[in-house]
């Protein structure tokens, strides 16, 4: 058949159309998008006017409102001690040390808002009168451990002040640890591994001794034993209690039986505790949801032909081809935002060398989906940062003029470089810097006058039991998370699990349950998380209740937004004004305060007219 | 919605669903076979056969342990379905390939739901309309009818129906009894502490099962259906028998609205109780003895249509009814048998007569007896207050209910009779004083037991009694009279001289077979009845003079409608009986709510006792003893666990008093007096009783408040009145609270960690 002159200029012009149409928008992308601009360097960051915190040892001239700060036995050299000074600080309260019970006068100081007991800094035989008196006069106490069993068992007082009602045995191994619902946010947690898989996550101390609480007390986290009591009715209540409260009157003694106070995990249950006193609670949040994706784009072809063995690809094609698609749909079921953190090496003895064509590639695809680029300055053992930014320093000036990094992520063995590190050219820029978690560095704090730090609180790979408990405390205390998906083990692997399908298969399945029931926090870049840190770190709140109303009084916003919990107890909101909200979960909402006076009307529910 | 709205809707829906067991279903199966013209015999007819059909289902589906709401269903529909089919011999095979052929078209699409509406639209159209003109003619033709039964139905809601919307708790302590053997039920568990008559169980657990009403909703409700269905078939029963088309109203509005009649007589209505639900069955059975007599001189003297037998039904299963529910119907019932008998002692002599009404009456009781002789057989044990019949008949010494307490003559109380003789002989010197204090004891036991007027209208009343058995007898003799009519007042003015001396047996050293206040309630039936069977036998024999049919109808009118405007003008009105509930109107509406509200077995109710039974097949009880001793001396050490979700205590600030005992200090409140007294023994319900129950009380208040102050958070005020409150604890189920704690009247000083 032959083909007309009509046909075919119709399909000549039907194909020209269908060219522009595909390369117009293209070309309509490239023109529109200016991919240079780090747009979250354009977040305004709140001034430095961080809350100042009372804190004071017993003996020093200070002077503290009764009933509003908290009394600490115990010292903040220590792991607990650190977990109570930084939970003091982020819930704004005033603190007094006190390393001796018999040093503190109630006279002088009036009663405390609760007390902190570090049982290492007690002598019960001689104390528990005074820990009765503060019970008598209404002060809450929190035993952040507990002293060992024959303690207890010898000191019948002491049991009836804990709730205990006698020692079972001394030391148990249980099965699994539950959580119960209602205490911190993220809802019933079982800690015990059902399928041979889970095992390798459970790392909680299961050996712990064995307490049977008394009428009386609640339980919030308790021991579970499989094969005890199983033809025994209330079989659960005879479980060893891990934490519970007992109630004296009108004050609550809080036990702790292990050693969760000593990480991260305390801020939560600390929170949580005070919630437990409280008619309600409603306590200032970060809002944020960080992921923090390390060491990608990787720039430099390093271990390329292990790469080329494994996944048939070159490094920087398998991060472009396989691991940014992957990434792309978590961002999009889960409504992630990622910070990536370039690194132009990560082992300085390998000999490829940082490309910078593809970095353009990179940058478009980032800016596409809302990612920030951060600094990786995470580097192999081999050489020290400085050596390594001496090695760098002429692929950061380049990329530096492109596109200017407001983050950073350092490993936490080099923060002692970061003095020395901050005037130079490529991170004056930054504003806020990630690293692993310590306990000894604050989650949030100022590094400098002008740069926040903000320690890893979870990581998506080998997430385990005590991770979740942490993930749980820090999101109930902060309303924060900052996880980590490290690939640089992806490029440089140590074991097999350290290959893309094993990261992949963890990080999808934390998602899909770990970080599930904090899904009405914000997604954020760690440049947005850093304002709100900030804000965070400035505001001073008074809340205060009158029937069903709760006002609250915020100071130090500087017009910015900031977030609150309001934890209830069977009541629901009916009208607020001044801020917005949203439910986290049953008696637990997210406040958006957006007025320095915010007043909430609650109502109770299950109730009769 | 408020309790009274609610309260409303639950007795119209509970009116719905009876009226469609007994008027409805049996319309529908039996309406079209049994060709009783008379709307009053058909009402009687259709509440018997549906009770009956529905007890004896229930008997033989719980016997088989099947008893289920599907099987119930279904046992209702299918044998009854197959009973319509074969009364009406409706053509089943036919219609059912018809239908078959209809579905075939319609899923082959030949024929479409409009087209096949449009079939039979003229055929339905026709038919309603000449329901629709049924009814209209039944109405209109009988507007006085009309109005004055919606008057009687008006009456008892008034005097019965204002006390359920004012206190909504059991009024008699043995409902609850029964509540908890209806509850049985519904685990296949009949005659869960004996064999005992079961008819009314049956029924109420019929209903709840089927009809979804919670049992102690038909417990709170259902004994305002009963009275308004006894008066109804009153006014059936009257007039069935009566020439005069009004006076029958007249003994209906006696019987639950005139202020005539002592409170003994019908204060037992208060609630359902199997005995007055017995007593809706005495008046059937007595009139299908009537209609059988009638019927049978017919069929003897030529008439070709063979009624009798449909009346020997009616008598065997109404019979058997009473027996099915109560022993005590089956006594009046039986005494006004005894006098049928003699007052139709020409025919019942007779063997035809004889032969059919003993075989009936055998066949009633068998029917009656023969679940509870199942059970007996497959080694169920006699409930107590059968044993208590079973003695009464042997002579044994006589014990009632499952307390076992022995009601014997008291030796040192006189018989009134014997008192009467003494002082008149004592005191006024009569010498031959036995007739004069017969007549006295009757008046003073009738004046103080039943009847609420004066001596002049007692002493009338009295002589109605022989005076109607003379009127029947002349009727008997004379040749125009009607010799059936006559035979029915004969035998109704000798049950009521047999009831009266049942009534007075103790005083005249007589069989006791009732206790005198159970006696009553048959009584003041019966003389309703009694009563206006002797006006109208009077007026009927001033009419007949005129040989005029209307005259009667326009006098017995005048009559009633002067009888009701004077005593609605005059205040002559009985007014609405006033009976506290056992358990506070507070506990019965949080009841209520939590039923409502909260997911079924997610919750406990901590209570006295009652509720115990009413949160049947909803939630969980615990008994508030139990929660206190589970603490006694111990304090938290104790062990007192309450495996679920929500726990709610019913604390009564203002402890009510728990019937039969009256507290001196009733209406007090709960104080840390009573608080500090010792905890009483006991597990009965003698522990809520008086002082008990204050103690108890008191106890259970300061250790809710102690709790709560324990645990402010997980324990909130869920209802509070001036009188009660109800506490609501939520508690995580996988570790349950302990709720034994030291609430400071539980523990001695001394026992106390750091006590002296």
């Amino acid at each position: 058949m032959m083909l007309t002159k009509r046909n075919y200029f119709i399909m000549a012009i039907i194909m020209g159309i269908t060219l522009l149409l595909f390369q117009f928008s293209q070309w309509i992308r490239d023109n529109g998008n200016d991919y240079t601009i780090n747009t979250y360097s354009e977040i305004k960051i709140p001034a430095n006017n961080a809350f100042v915190q009372n804190i004071a040892e017993v003996g020093d001239n200070v002077k503290f409102e009764e009933w509003d700060y908290i009394l600490f036995l115990g010292k903040t050299n220590t792991n607990i001690g650190s977990i109570v000074k930084q939970w003091t600080e982020y819930s704004k309260r005033d603190l007094l040390l006190c390393s001796s019970i018999s040093s503190f006068n109630i006279e002088r100081y009036g009663n405390p808002g609760f007390v902190l007991v570090d049982s290492q800094f007690v002598d019960f035989k001689k104390d528990i009168k005074t820990l009765k008196e503060f019970t008598e006069n209404g002060v809450s106490i929190v035993f952040l451990n507990l002293p060992g069993p024959d303690v207890i068992e010898n000191d019948k007082e002491l049991a009836a002040l804990m709730g205990i009602s006698y020692v079972k045995e001394k030391t148990v191994k249980v099965e699994g640890v539950k959580l119960f619902g209602g205490f911190l946010l993220g809802g019933e947690t079982i800690y015990k591994p059902e399928k041979k898989k889970q095992e390798k996550r459970q790392d909680l101390t299961l050996e712990m001794p064995w307490y049977i609480t008394q009428g009386g007390t609640k339980t919030y986290i308790v021991g579970i034993m499989d094969e005890y009591y199983d033809d025994y009715e209330f079989k659960n209540e005879l479980f060893p209690a891990v934490v519970w409260r007992n109630s004296i009157g009108k004050a609550q003694v809080f036990c702790v039986n292990g050693d969760f106070m000593s990480d991260t995990a305390g801020l939560g249950i600390l929170s949580s505790m005070i919630y437990e006193l409280s008619p309600y609670q409603l306590y200032p949040v970060v809002n944020a949801q960080n992921t923090l994706v390390i060491a990608y784009p990787l720039m430099a072809e390093e271990n390329s032909e292990e790469f080329e063995r494994v996944y048939s690809r070159t490094p920087l094609a398998f991060q472009m081809d396989v691991i940014w698609p992957t990434l792309v749909k978590f961002a999009e079921n889960d409504k992630l935002k990622y910070t990536c953190f370039m690194a132009p090496k990560l082992n300085y003895s390998d000999q490829a060398q940082p490309g910078y064509d593809k970095y353009e590639t990179f940058l478009k695809l980032f800016s596409e989906r809302n990612t920030e680029i951060g600094l990786c300055l995470e580097h192999s053992r081999d050489i020290d940062l400085l050596e390594k930014l001496a090695f760098d320093k002429d692929y950061y000036d380049l990329i530096e003029k492109r596109y200017p990094s407001t983050s950073a992520f350092m490993d936490k063995e080099d923060a002692g470089y970061l003095s020395e590190i901050v005037n130079d050219p490529y991170i004056k820029n930054v504003r806020t810097i990630a690293c692993d978690a310590d306990i000894e560095i604050p989650i949030l704090s100022y590094i400098t006058e002008d740069i926040t730090l903000q320690s890893l609180t979870s990581d998506t790979k080998n997430f385990t039991y005590s991770r979740d408990l942490m993930l749980k405390s820090i999101e109930t205390a902060l309303g924060y998370d900052n996880a980590k998906l490290d690939l640089g083990t992806v490029t440089w692997p140590d074991y097999d699990s350290d290959h893309w399908e094993i990261v992949y298969n963890d990080m999808s399945s934390s998602l899909k349950t770990y970080w599930m029931p904090f899904r009405i926090f914000d997604h954020t870049t760690l440049t947005e998380s850093d304002a709100r840190v900030r804000t965070f770190l400035n505001i001073d709140s008074e809340s205060k209740r009158e029937g069903d109303r709760i006002t609250l009084n915020v100071k130090g916003t500087n017009g910015e937004k900031c977030w609150f919990i309001l934890r209830t107890h069977g009541e629901k909101i009916d009208k607020i004004s001044g801020a917005t909200y949203s439910k986290i979960e049953q008696d637990a909402y997210l406040i958006e305060v957006t007025s320095e006076e915010v007043t909430i009307d609650v109502k109770k529910s299950n109730t009769i007219g | 919605m408020s309790m009274t709205v609610n309260t409303a809707l639950e007795i119209a829906e509970i009116f719905a669903a009876y009226s469609v067991i007994t008027l409805l279903l049996p319309h529908i199966v039996i309406g079209k076979s049994v060709h009783f013209k008379n709307k009053y015999e058909r009402f009687m007819l259709y509440t018997m056969c549906g009770n009956f059909y529905v007890m004896n289902l229930v008997y033989l589906l719980e016997l088989l342990h099947i008893s289920h709401k599907i099987t119930l269903i279904a046992g209702t529909v299918i044998p009854l379905a197959f009973i319509k089919i074969k009364l009406e011999k409706i053509p089943f095979g036919e219609k059912l390939s018809r239908r078959w052929e209809w579905l075939r078209k319609f899923t082959g699409g030949q024929l479409k739901v409009k087209a096949y509406r449009e079939q039979g639209k003229e055929e339905r159209s026709a038919r309603n309309k000449k329901l629709f003109k049924k009814a209209f003619k039944l109405v209109f033709s009988n507007i006085p009818e009309v109005l004055l039964i919606l008057g009687i139905v008006a009456s008892t809601f008034y005097t019965f129906g204002t006390n359920l919307f004012t206190d909504y708790g059991y009024k008699l302590s043995d409902i609850v009894v029964h509540n908890a053997w209806i509850n049985q039920l519904g685990e296949n568990d009949i005659f869960t502490r004996g064999i005992y008559p079961y008819g009314f169980h049956n029924m109420l657990y019929y209903m709840h099962e089927v009809f979804g009403f919670d049992t102690y909703v038909l417990l709170r409700l259902m004994n305002l259906i009963m009275i308004t269905w006894t008066a109804l078939l009153l006014l059936c029963f009257l007039e069935l028998l009566c020439k005069s088309r009004f006076i029958p109203f007249l003994g209906v509005y006696g019987y639950v609205l005139f202020d005539f009649l002592e409170s003994a007589g019908y204060i037992r209505f208060c609630g359902p109780l199997p005995q007055e639900y017995s007593v809706l069955f005495v008046l059937p059975t007595v009139y299908c003895a009537f209609a059988y007599f009638r019927e049978q001189r017919r069929e003897d003297n030529g008439c070709a249509a063979r009624r009798s037998y449909k009346y020997l039904g009616g008598y065997v299963i109404s019979f058997s009814m009473t027996l099915s529910t109560h022993f005590y119907a089956t006594i009046a019932t039986g005494i006004f048998i005894v006098a049928i008998a003699i007052g139709f002692i020409v025919w019942f002599i007779r063997w035809e007569y004889f032969k059919k009404l003993v075989i009936s009456s055998i066949l009633a009781v068998v029917i009656a007896v023969l679940p509870m002789g199942v059970a007996y057989a497959t080694g169920t044990e006699l409930e107590g207050s059968l044993k208590w019949a079973i003695n009464v008949m042997t002579g044994a010494p006589i014990v009632a209910g499952d307390e076992q307490i022995v009601i014997e003559a008291d030796e040192n109380h006189e018989p009134l009779f014997e008192y009467n003789q003494r002082i008149l002989h004592d005191v006024f010197g009569v010498k031959n004083s036995t007739s004069q204090a017969f007549v006295a004891t009757i008046r003073q036991e009738l004046d103080v037991t039943l009847i609420n007027t004066n001596f002049f209208w007692i002493y009338a009343l009295m002589l109605s009694f022989p005076l109607t058995a003379i009127l029947g007898v002349f009727y008997m003799l004379t040749k125009t009279g009607d010799k059936m009519y006559g035979a029915v007042l004969l035998s109704n003015g000798l049950n009521m001289i047999f009831m009266t001396m049942l009534l007075c047996s103790f005083d005249f050293r007589l069989p006791q077979l009732m206790d005198q206040s159970r006696t009553c309630v048959f009584f003041s039936l019966t003389m309703c009845g009694g009563i206006a069977l002797f006006v109208d036998a009077v007026l009927n024999l001033i009419c007949s003079r005129f040989y005029k049919k209307h005259l009667l109808n326009i006098v017995s009118f005048a009559i009633v409608v002067a009888l009701l405007a004077a005593s609605l003008t005059t205040g002559y009105i009985r007014k609405p009986i006033k009976v506290q509930g056992f358990e506070s109107n507070d506990a019965i509406l949080c009841l209520t709510r939590i039923i409502r509200d909260c997911k079924d077995n997610t919750w406990t109710i901590c209570a006295a006792i009652d509720e115990g039974r009413m949160v049947y097949e909803h939630g969980y009880f615990y008994e508030l003893i139990d929660l206190l001793r589970g603490m006694e001396f111990v304090g938290s050490a104790g062990w007192v666990r309450i495996p679920t979700e929500t726990v709610f205590f019913f604390v009564e600030k203002y402890p009510i008093d728990y019937n039969p005992v009256t507290y001196p200090m009733s209406g007090t409140s709960i104080s840390k007096e009573y608080a500090a007294m010792p905890l009483p023994l006991g597990n009965s319900r003698s522990v809520y009783q008086a002082q008990n129950r204050w103690i108890c009380m008191s106890r259970y208040y300061y250790w809710a408040e102690t709790f709560m102050s324990l645990y402010p958070n997980e324990m909130t005020v869920y209802y509070e009145s001036d009188k009660f409150i109800c506490y609501r604890v939520e508690q995580n189920t996988y570790r349950l609270f302990n709720f034994a704690i030291d609430y400071g009247y539980n523990i001695p000083d001394d026992l106390r960690i750091g006590g002296e």
